[in-house]
Formats: structure tokens, sequence, C-alpha cells
């Protein structure tokens, strides 16, 4: 069976198990927390399904990712769209990235607690959540103001004390708070900005999407050793391609 | 009759108009394969009106003197309407979220039915004059083709002068005044001057386009401090110049570059990018580039005269510049594009005067035409403009063929180098197929050892090859060598070695690509494209279709090849054309089986059918087949096309015009259909040598012997439909409509069957089978015998 048609049975399951258990078990439940039980089905089921089946192996990726509420990073119309195996759009031409996604561009940098993240492309937020959870401080560029001003208001709501959010130029990077052990670039760019690699801390590590605009990208993971800078092709990738002229 | 014939004219040049108009809305607002999508189902109205037509026609008939004029009113109403209503529902359709948003499908099927409106109202109003005077056919069929004859002289003209947001309008009105001239009475005047005023409204202050929000446009204008600095509607698209202080000039150079990317205005056609314009002196740019792989021949030795094809100008020229270049040439089939681009950077307007000159004409055009040689040749990369994979599969990209590189190989000094770069993709396709044709092209010009001529290196992005008319030395191969340890690129590829070399800078996870050009070296390409998932043979003229690498073999395994993660969109551009395709082939189906309900089975139906499809589709797939030459034998895509297509459609007219005066014999169909058929079985084999015969001459003499080749085929082509017609009457007169019918719903599904023959087969079996198509159109007027 394919991956729709297991999204499709699952969810079928899901709700007519939810069904079953509320009759055979009635208790008084809202509407908020029946929304929240199924919502967090459907997270369960992205991890398994959508992650742990292409190899994301990273326990502590996978269980950040099976905890925060992907629903709320989007917009209401896709709301019931959050778990699906697809990017969805969130306005200004931007869109959040596929789960498989931000699991595979975290775990690229093997996340460590005491590690300074930076990642550029903030737009809902979500994966700069997902970093917070992972690594010691995350530091979070967005260049459209609405999406910023957007994503400020909800990341401060569910309270991720170590993130920092800033409108701004991703292409100069955050040089206050550099160096960094590792930089997240989350919408495909038609050239690797040596800002950014100025500000990679010796043995950081950059995973960026490179490639022509309006097509599929590359998966970059850049390496620095020795002041050297070596990328690794990783994957094909289509993310929406943004921001920098082509 | 005389305001007839004139309506009937009106109302067709602004159908062709209209449909070209939306081409050029529907590519701003979202992308040309939208665009042919939607047009090509807007276009079955012709069928559509042909069913009506047949169910009802009585009815039609009876009502005719106030239906003909309300049709051609409501049409030019309606073109106004359409556009501006299917942006307002829910925010207008879009295609980048057809994969996301299941809503998007419904918005897609709306925005089809209401571009069908102006089709419909508009052919059943000429389909409603061919039926009320049927012995005057050729006439009214004759009027009907030279009114679209002129749509394209038409459309280009308020292109130029108009935004597009007031072309619909415009068209309509055109359209609208046909139908004035049919209103006699001064009530029914008044009341048609209610629509005119809506039009007027329209066409002054139209509501402004809302392109998608994935455009290069959207994206742009998004950036903080974004201004639009210019708009300026052209015949070849709407250009726009759009700054930000946040858009940066993209250069190709290595990783470990410490400065700073100089900041770029963007010039864009039809909301897409088509060229950058960087900030700073031709110097700063000119040194900057010189870190890039495209600096690599200047280092191999001076380069005096160098010829950029459809590539960026700004950045080939400075550093042309900067490394002492005589003379550089460039070559852009876009001639606004050129205009505005001198014109928005001073120092390439200022070398212009001295060392800079340009050419607005097909790249092919120009290496055909001229005897110059050159030290540098320099292509754009593949993959960058119009041609990937995806949906911009079906683009033809006549440089990129054999023959293409070919042409730029002979001009080539003893020591000049053509180069070429590919964006990397994954699995490894458009470099493969790049390498495949260059060494196919050194096999056919007579190069024994292909290797000995071919450098190739590689960024983290891209792979660039370099093809040196002589061998290269051993010198020049420690150059290459220097050159990219000093800017961190990989060399792939050097004469004198047998192995593609190792990565040291940028590591490729799919290791695929070097083993496989390592085969294509050692002359296993046949080979490899065996037992290859895709398509990887080097493209021809006659199949110009570099980024077409679906391989119907291996479709299922797609998402798997592709490690599909979010990638909707590739590869798919095809299998779009083939959705099209079976899209039209049931809506024709229905359109043209329904009235035999009513019609009856019997009595020849299948004959009828047979002749009036095989005149739809023979016309069709010998104009597409036609026009590919043209195009590149002309040198401007848009003036050839709309000039041979406005040739065929003015020579179809008279040929109409003509057939009027003959009897309605058997014997003269036959006739006239068997000298078609011979002729066009002909054109494949004279027209391309006469074509590279005369491709030297001077553009009018060019245009006039594109006429002459246009005229004859057309002239005859335009007959055999009136002709038909009246035959048809003559047995069975309710059946005119839905013979109208047949052939307006086969018209359109042989666009996209054409495309795929052409893909499939070729341009030159296209053509033979728009003879064979004719020919089942002679066997089946048996029927009329």
């Amino acid at each position: 069976m394919n991956i729709k048609a297991w999204t499709v049975f699952i969810r079928l399951s899901g709700c007519l198990a939810g069904l079953l258990m509320s009759l055979l078990f009635p208790v008084q439940t809202t509407a908020a927390e029946k929304e929240d039980e199924l919502f967090s089905a459907f997270r369960q089921q992205m991890v398994e399904q959508q992650l742990k089946r292409r190899g994301i192996a990273d326990i502590r990726v996978l269980q950040v990712m099976n905890e925060i509420p992907r629903h709320v990073f989007v917009p209401d119309a896709y709301r019931w769209n959050a778990y699906d195996d697809t990017p969805l759009p969130i306005g200004h031409g931007q869109t959040i990235s596929q789960p498989y996604m931000v699991a595979i561009m975290t775990e690229l940098i093997s996340p460590r607690t005491q590690m300074r993240v930076l990642e550029v492309g903030t737009g809902s937020g979500y994966q700069a959540a997902v970093l917070s959870r992972l690594v010691d401080q995350v530091y979070s560029i967005e260049i459209i103001p609405p999406l910023a001003i957007a994503a400020r208001k909800l990341l401060t709501e569910l309270d991720y004390p170590n993130l920092q959010l800033k409108q701004g130029d991703g292409y100069f990077g955050w040089p206050e708070a550099a160096p960094f052990d590792a930089i997240l670039v989350t919408a495909a760019a038609p050239t690797v900005p040596p800002p950014l690699l100025q500000q990679l801390k010796e043995g950081g590590l950059m995973v960026i999407p490179v490639g022509s605009p309006f097509r599929v990208q590359q998966l970059l993971l850049i390496e620095k050793r020795d002041g050297e800078l070596i990328s690794n092709s990783l994957m094909p990738v289509r993310f929406v391609p943004l921001r920098r002229g082509p | 009759m005389n305001r007839l014939l004139a309506a009937l004219s009106l109302l067709s040049a602004a159908i062709i108009a209209f449909q070209l108009a939306l081409m050029r809305i529907l590519a701003i607002i979202q992308w040309d394969h939208f665009a042919a999508l939607c047009i090509s189902v807007a276009l079955l109205g012709f069928g559509a009106s042909g069913t009506l037509l047949a169910l009802w026609r009585r009815w039609f008939l009876n009502h005719s003197e106030i239906l003909l004029p309300s049709l051609m009113l409501g049409s030019g109403l309606s073109m106004a309407l359409v556009v501006p209503i299917s942006q307002s529902i829910a925010g207008g359709f879009d295609t980048s979220l057809l994969f996301i948003d299941s809503r998007q499908l419904w918005l897609l099927l709306l925005t089809q039915g209401l571009l069908l409106i102006p089709m419909l109202l508009g052919a059943l109003a000429i389909g409603l004059c061919f039926m009320r005077q049927v012995e005057k056919i050729g006439l009214l069929y004759g009027a009907n083709l030279l009114g679209s004859a002129l749509g394209g002289p038409l459309a280009l003209l308020i292109m130029v002068g108009l935004l597009p947001q007031q072309l619909p309008a415009a068209c309509g009105l055109v359209a609208l005044l046909g139908g004035l001239m049919l209103l006699d009475n001064k009530r029914a005047l008044t009341a048609g001057m209610l629509p005119l005023l809506a039009i007027l409204l329209l066409l002054l202050a139209p509501p402004a386009l809302r392109p998608s929000q994935y455009k290069s446009l959207s994206y742009a204008l998004a950036l903080p401090q974004a201004n639009l600095l210019a708009t300026h509607p052209s015949s070849e698209g709407l250009l726009q110049l759009v700054e930000a202080p946040a858009m940066r000039y993209n250069a190709e150079l290595g990783l470990h570059f410490q400065g700073q990317l100089p900041q770029q205005r963007l010039l864009l056609v039809n909301g897409d990018q088509a060229a950058s314009l960087p900030a700073g002196t031709r110097k700063e740019l000119g040194r900057l580039l010189n870190q890039t792989p495209a600096a690599l021949p200047y280092r191999l030795g001076p380069r005096s005269r160098v010829l950029i094809l459809g590539s960026d100008l700004a950045g080939p020229t400075a550093l042309a510049l900067e490394n002492h270049a005589e003379s550089v040439v460039s070559v852009l089939p876009h001639a606004a594009l050129l205009r505005q681009l001198s014109t928005a950077l001073s120092w390439l307007d200022s070398a212009r005067v001295s060392v800079l000159h340009t050419e607005a004409q097909q790249p092919r055009t120009f290496l055909a035409r001229t005897s110059q040689r050159y030290n540098l040749i320099q292509l754009p990369p593949v993959g960058s403009f119009g041609g990937n994979a995806g949906l911009t599969a079906l683009i033809q990209q006549p440089m990129l063929t054999i023959e293409g590189l070919a042409s730029a190989w002979q001009h080539l000094t003893e020591d000049g180098i053509l180069q070429v770069s590919s964006w990397l993709d994954a699995p490894p396709r458009n470099p493969l197929r790049l390498t495949a044709t260059l060494v196919a092209m050194l096999q056919q010009a007579g190069v024994s050892d292909p290797a000995q001529h071919l450098v190739a290196m590689r960024s983290w992005n891209r792979l660039t090859l370099l093809v040196k008319r002589s061998p290269f030395r051993a010198s020049e191969v420690e150059t290459v060598l220097k050159f990219c340890a000093a800017n961190r690129f990989d060399p792939t590829l050097l004469p004198g070695r047998s192995e593609v070399l190792p990565s040291h800078y940028h590591r490729l996870a799919n290791s695929q690509l070097l083993p496989l050009l390592e085969r294509i070296l050692a002359a296993e390409s046949p080979a490899l494209e065996a037992d290859y998932p895709f398509r990887l043979a080097p493209p021809t003229d006659d199949r110009p279709f570099f980024s077409q690498f679906l391989r119907w073999q291996h479709l299922s395994r797609l998402p798997e090849l592709l490690e599909l993660r979010s990638i909707p969109f590739l590869e798919l551009g095809y299998l779009v054309l083939w959705v099209t395709f079976v899209q039209l082939v049931l809506m024709a189906l229905l359109l043209i089986l329904t009235p035999l309900f009513k019609l009856g089975w019997r009595g020849g139906r299948l004959c009828s059918c047979g002749y009036f499809a095989g005149l739809g589709i023979g016309f069709m797939f010998f104009e597409m087949a036609l026009l590919q030459q043209l195009v590149r034998y002309l040198g401007h895509p848009l003036y050839a096309a709309a000039a041979a297509i406005s040739t065929l459609l003015f020579f179809s007219g008279l040929g109409s015009y003509w057939s009027g005066r003959l009897p309605v014999k058997y014997v003269q169909l036959r006739k006239l259909l068997m000298g078609l058929v011979l002729l066009l079985l002909l054109y494949p084999f004279v027209l391309s040598p006469l074509l590279s015969a005369t491709i030297h001459l001077q553009l009018p003499s060019r245009a006039l012997v594109a006429v002459l080749i246009c005229a004859l085929p057309a002239f005859l082509m335009g007959g055999p439909f009136p002709l038909g017609l009246r035959h048809q009457a003559r047995r069975q007169e309710s059946l005119v409509p839905w013979a109208w019918g047949i052939n307006g719903c086969l018209s359109v599904v042989a666009t996209p069957l054409a495309a795929i023959i052409a893909v499939e087969a070729g341009f030159f079996t296209l053509m033979l089978l728009a003879a064979l198509a004719y020919s089942g159109a002679l066997l089946s007027s048996t029927f009329f015998r």
C-alpha cells in the first residue's frame, strides 16, 4: 500500500477507534481536546510513515517532531493537511516544508544540546521550534516582515525561550551571535551566501538547498574543516525558491 | 451580405487576437503550460458550437436574425469579462497549489469553463452564418479565415500599445463592433450600447492582474523596499524592471569566496526572470566573474572575438571586456529585452558603441547566416533559461541539438572554444545528455577521439564543459588544473585521462554521474541509452526537445528514481500534455457523438466524420511542422510564428473563396485533395534543403520565400472544407453544423497530438502524417460521390 493509502487508512482507523472509544468509555471531553487527540494521532502516524520509513533514525529528532504541534504553524485553511506528506503554503509565496525535509535537515546537522544554530528563513517558525528543543540556542531570520511578525507572536505564545527571531536579510546572517555550530537555510538559494560561510564555526555544518530557482534544487551539506569548505550534494529537493535574486 | 462578411471577419479576428491575449495573460499570472492547458480546452468551444447547432438547428435558424448579432455582442462582452471574473473567484487558480489544495482543481475547471464562453458564443455565431447560407460557404469561410489571418497582427499591435489587463477588452471591442454592424433597428442598437460601455470601461480602467504568489515578480516585490521601476508592454512579452536591496547577483563562485556579491536589479518577462542587472562597474563585475568557471577559456589563451548566444548579457560581456576581447557579439531572440538591457545598464550601452554588437534573432539563424569565426562561443547554462525537466520539458531548444552544436563548432577558430554548462540534477540527466550530444556532434564532425577536445569541471551546482576545436595541449590541461585548484572547482574530464577524476571539493551523494560520463566518453552511449531509465539520446533538429527525459517504460519507477519527496512537478511536463490530450479526446468524443442521438447513426456518418476530422488534423499537423522550420529560418520566433500562421490563414481564405466558384462535383473535390496530398508528401523532402539554400538572404527576401512556401498548400487547404460542407448540405443539410463541430473538435485535439508526435517521432513524420490525414479525408470523400 502506498503512503497516501496508508494515510487514509490510518486516519479512518483513528476516527473509527476514536468513535468506538467514545462509545465504550464516554467521558466529558471538549471539542478542542478531541481535536488535539486526532492531531496527536496524525503526528504519530507522520513520524512512523513519513520519517522512520524513510530512514530518519535520530531518536531525539523523531521525539521532538512527535511532540511539536505542526498544525498550529500552518494557516487555518490547511490545518487538517498539516501532517500530510507535503509542503504547505503559508502566504507571501512561502511554504512550511514537508515534514520529511524538516527532519532530514535537522538530522543532518547532528543536533546536540550545546549547539548554537542559525536558521535562515523562519517562515511560520516550525523548523525553528523543532531545533529549539534539540539545541542550546536557535537564531532565526525571516526577511518577509508579516511572516516574521506572525512567527514571533506564535513562538512567544508557545514559549520557546532559547529561540531568538529577527526580521532581516538572511544573506548577512547574524554576525552578533556568530559563530554557529550549524546553519540551516530553509528556502532554496541560487547561491551560497559568503557571509553565512564566514559565520560557520570550524567543524561546523551548513545545510542549504541550492539550484536553479523554480526548478528542483540540490540539498547541499557544507562542512568547514581546517578552514576549507567541502560541499556534499545529497538529494534533489523542491523548495519554494526564494529571496535572493536568481 | 457585405455587412455580414465584414462582421464575420471582425469576429474571427477578435477570437484569434483574444486567444493570443489570453496566452499572454495566463503566462503572466501563471505559466505558459497553464495557458496552453486552458486555451486548448477553451477552443473546444468551436466543437461545442457545432454540437449545439446540430441539436437545435431549427431553433437557431428561426431566430438567427436576432441571435447572430446577440452572439457576437455576447462573445465580445464575455471576452472582456472572463479574465477579471476568474481572477476574482477565490483569488483565482494557482497551478503551484494544484497538488496541495483540492479546491484548485475546481478553480481550474471553473477557469476553463469561463474561458470557453467567449469562444463558444463566437463559434456559434460563425457556425450559424455558415448554416444559414451553405451555398455561399466559400465566401463566408473565406471571410472567416481572412479575419482570422488579421487576428495575429492585431494582437501583436495591441500588445505593444496596451497593458496586458487591457487586452481582453480591446479584443472584445472588435468582436462587439462586428455585432453592432448587424443591428438594424434603433432599439437594438441602443441595447448594444450597454455592452459597448461596459467594454470601454474595462478597457480604460481594467482590474489589475494578480500573478501567482510563486512567480518571480511576486517574490521580488514581497522583499522589503522592493520597487517596480518600469513596466513596458511589448509584443514579445511584458517587461518589468524590479529592484530590492536584498537581491544579489548570482555568480557561480567557489565556496571559498570571501567578498560580497553585488546587488542586482531584475528584468522580468511575463513575471519570470529574464536577465540580471548587477550593480557596480563593468570592471568590478568582470573581476568577480574571473573567479567563475566562465573565465576558464580566457585563462587558456586570448579570446579576441567572443560570441554570446541566447544568454544573460551583462555577465558574459563584462567578463569578455575584462579579458580584453576586441569584439563581443551577443545574440538574443528578444528585441525588447535587448533594448531594455542596453538602456538599464549604462556601461553596456557605452560598450555597444565600441566593442559590443547585439543581434535580436535566433542563435541558430544568426549562425546560419554569418561566416565569421570566434575564439569563444558561450551558450547559456542548460536548465536555466527556457527548458528543464518538468513542465517546460516540451520547449524546443534548437541550439541543444547535434546540428545546433555543430553550427557553433563550425564557427570556432582553430583554437576556439565552445563553452556550455549544465545544472547538476539527480538522478543525472542534463549533464549526461549534454555531454552525449557534444560527443555525438564531435563524432559527426569527424573527430576521431572526442575526449581530446573535451574538458569538464564541477562547481557545487554545475558541470561546465569546454569543447576546443583543436585538441587540448598538455600545457592547457595544466592550466585547467591550476584554475580549478585556485577557485575550488573539481576537474571532471581531462584529455589524456581515460577515467573521470574523483571529487575533492564537491562530492556527489549520487555517484552515478561520474561513471556514466565515463561510459559516454567511451562511446557507450547507445548501450547506456538502452538501459538508463531516462532518455539520453542526443536531440536532433527533427526532435529538438533536449529537456524531455521521460521514458514510458520507466514511468512507474519515477517515484523511486526521483526519490520522490517534495517534487510534484518533476518530469510531469510531458504527462501534462498527455492529460490535456486525453481530456480533449474525451470531450471531443462527447461533443461529436451527442448530436447523433438526434440525427441518427446511419447514412455515412462515419465517412463524414472521417472527412472533416482529416481536414482538421491535417491542417494543424502541417501548420505546426511548418512553423518549426520557419521560426528558425526567419529568426524571430514570435514574428515568424505570427506571420506564418497569418499567411496560412490568408491563403486558405483565398482558397476558400476560390472554391466557392467550383461546381459541387465530387471529381473537383477529389482533384483538389489529391493535389494537396501530393504537395504535402513532397514538402518534408524539399522544405529543409530549400530553406538551407536561402537562409543567407536578407530578411525581406526570406520573408518572401516563407510566404511562397506557405501560399500554395494553404490555398489548397482552404478549399476542401467549404466544398465538403456544400456536398454535405446537398446530401443532408442538417449535418452541416455537426460537420463544422467535428472540424473544430479535431483541430483542437490535433494540437497536443502534434506535439506528442513531434516528441516521439519528429517533425518530419508529423508533416508526412499531415499528408496522411488529408489522404484519410480523400478516402472518406468517396461518400460524397
